[in-house]
């Protein structure tokens, strides 16, 4: 019924259009996005896109190949820094060439949301109103027109452009409860590939003069629940506890308690460290584009949730993480 | 409502007003026709660049001081040295979508920005319903030691660690949700160090 009140609008505003379109079938938006996540992860592709934040634009580069070992990626800044993010199954390669500096982050590739989640996830639905609201062409694609609109004020919306034929992202945005986009990705160019050539896939600097840092090297989960101090006692509706780690990580030695939430679509990530002296900043709200983060200290401890919701959201569940003890 | 006055938000949008801006700020806080007149410049600007959203209200001040209402007012924590904090908070608690605006235009010429960062994000609390300035920024420390150096201040151990946790969250989301693969990494690739 639904479908046919979307061709009877199609019709009414395309015109001329109409009947070609109604020979295809119209996706289910939900479907499509399920198809599109697979699409990003099982193809090869090699592609340039625009990625727009407050006034800046920059241009980047994706080559994507698929593999039985989990996807592996290269990301290439073509404007500003000639910064790389290189990603396989074991490890993320951050090449900062301005720093002379990589990063080195353990690879999370292929590890599914873990045995936090019940599962599938409590209905995305619930939380959010998915819609095909229309039909687009992005860098020379046909593509539909999926709007992810939140219903409460807790998360943000997306608006995606799908290509219709290979049903990779061809366009993203990520809008405020007001509709105002926050950033925006659009591929200017998408090519899929039967195969990707390896050296693609290598980064054009050796980083041989670089410093090298390491993150989380030694990544423990802690299986034991007494070793878990902290817990996170209000989240929006429908956000899940997907994993809860103790893991060494950054400037500090002691390893920082991580919660990860997520609703399907929105993650929150609460840190919990313990510091040896007062710092000096990043309490407060701070945000980069659509990322809020907020942070606190309380009895020698730093809490700080970082997540792609509405700043009230990482405020509210910074200020209601309890001790268990 | 003068023209001069309409000049001078046009400058004030376009970053081109010289001199001692307070006046014309208050002025533009105490008015409800300088509001209107603000919005509409903004709005003109938006549409010009294509930054329309699919549909707007006209009443998108009225629904940001309502926001801000229920908003928990954080004002900033420390005062730093290259202005003066008051006018700007003041702002925050008044301000309709446009302020922001204003208060990223005036950031531009900050070179302390660091410090600066917990202020700009207080002020700018109506940032969940308008287009937000870049109001966090990688200082060059951003790529991080994973040991500590004794010649780490404390400030820069505490960006550290927060651009550990926007990587550490990064590496997560890319798989988890259903928008995964590489494309949180674009937000790493593309932040601005401070040279």
């Amino acid at each position: 019924m639904k479908h046919q009140l979307f061709f009877i609008f199609l019709s009414l505003i395309s015109g001329p259009f109409s009947s070609a379109y109604a020979e295809d079938s119209v996706p289910d938006p939900q479907v499509l996005i399920d198809e599109m996540s697979k699409a990003s992860r099982d193809l090869n592709y090699d592609g340039v896109f625009l990625y727009r934040l407050d006034k800046q634009i920059d241009t980047m580069r994706i080559i994507h190949k698929a593999g039985p070992d989990g996807p592996r990626e290269r990301l290439v800044s073509l404007t500003g820094h000639a910064r790389e993010v290189i990603r396989d199954k074991d490890q993320v390669r951050c090449f900062f060439p301005e720093s002379k500096a990589v990063v080195v982050e353990k690879s999370r590739v292929g590890k599914l949301i873990s045995t936090y989640l019940p599962s599938p996830i409590k209905s995305i639905s619930e939380f959010y109103v998915f819609e095909l609201v229309g039909e687009d062409r992005v860098a020379g694609l046909d593509a539909w027109i999926i709007n992810i609109r939140p219903v409460d004020k807790y998360r943000y919306g997306y608006q995606l452009w799908i290509d219709k034929k290979s049903k990779l992202l061809l366009k993203s945005e990520l809008k405020n409860q007001l509709g105002v986009t926050l950033e925006q990705i659009m591929f200017a160019q998408l090519n899929v590939l039967d195969d990707i050539d390896d050296d693609l896939l290598k980064p054009s600097v050796t980083g041989e003069d670089f410093v090298w840092y390491q993150n989380g090297k030694d990544l423990i989960e802690e299986k034991r629940e007494s070793n878990k101090q902290w817990t996170v006692t209000w989240a929006p509706g429908g956000f899940t506890m997907s994993e809860h780690l103790k893991e060494p990580l950054s400037s500090s030695r002691m390893p920082v308690e991580h919660l990860v939430y997520t609703d399907g679509l929105a993650m929150v990530s609460v840190y919990v460290e313990k510091l040896n002296e007062l710092p000096k900043t990043t309490a407060g709200p701070l945000s980069f584009g659509g990322v809020n983060t907020y942070a606190v200290y309380i009895n020698g401890y730093q809490i700080t949730a970082v997540g792609e919701v509405p700043k009230t959201t990482v405020k509210l569940m910074v200020d209601s993480v309890k001790s268990n003890h | 409502m003068s023209e001069f006055n309409n000049e001078k938000i046009s400058a004030l949008i376009d970053d081109e007003l010289e001199g001692d801006n307070t006046k014309t700020l208050d002025a533009l806080i105490n008015t409800p026709e300088m509001k209107d007149t603000w919005s509409r410049y903004h709005l003109i600007g938006d549409c010009l660049r294509g930054n329309l959203p699919a549909s707007i209200s006209s009443q998108v001040s009225a629904r940001v001081s309502e926001s801000l209402r229920d908003e928990p007012t954080i004002l900033a924590p420390t005062k730093t040295k290259t202005f003066n904090l008051k006018p700007i908070a003041g702002f925050a608690i008044a301000a309709s979508v446009a302020m922001v605006a204003v208060f990223s235009v005036q950031r531009s010429n900050e070179t302390n920005s660091v410090s600066n960062a917990p202020a700009i994000a207080a002020v700018s609390s109506v940032n969940s319903v308008v287009p937000q300035p870049q109001s966090f920024s990688f200082p060059n420390a951003q790529v991080l030691p994973a040991s500590v150096r004794q010649s780490d201040t404390p400030e820069t151990l505490a960006n550290q660690r927060l651009n550990n946790y926007l990587m550490n969250h990064n590496e997560f989301r890319s798989n988890g949700g259903s928008m995964n693969g590489i494309l949180p990494y674009v937000r790493l690739v593309t932040i601005e160090s401070q040279e």
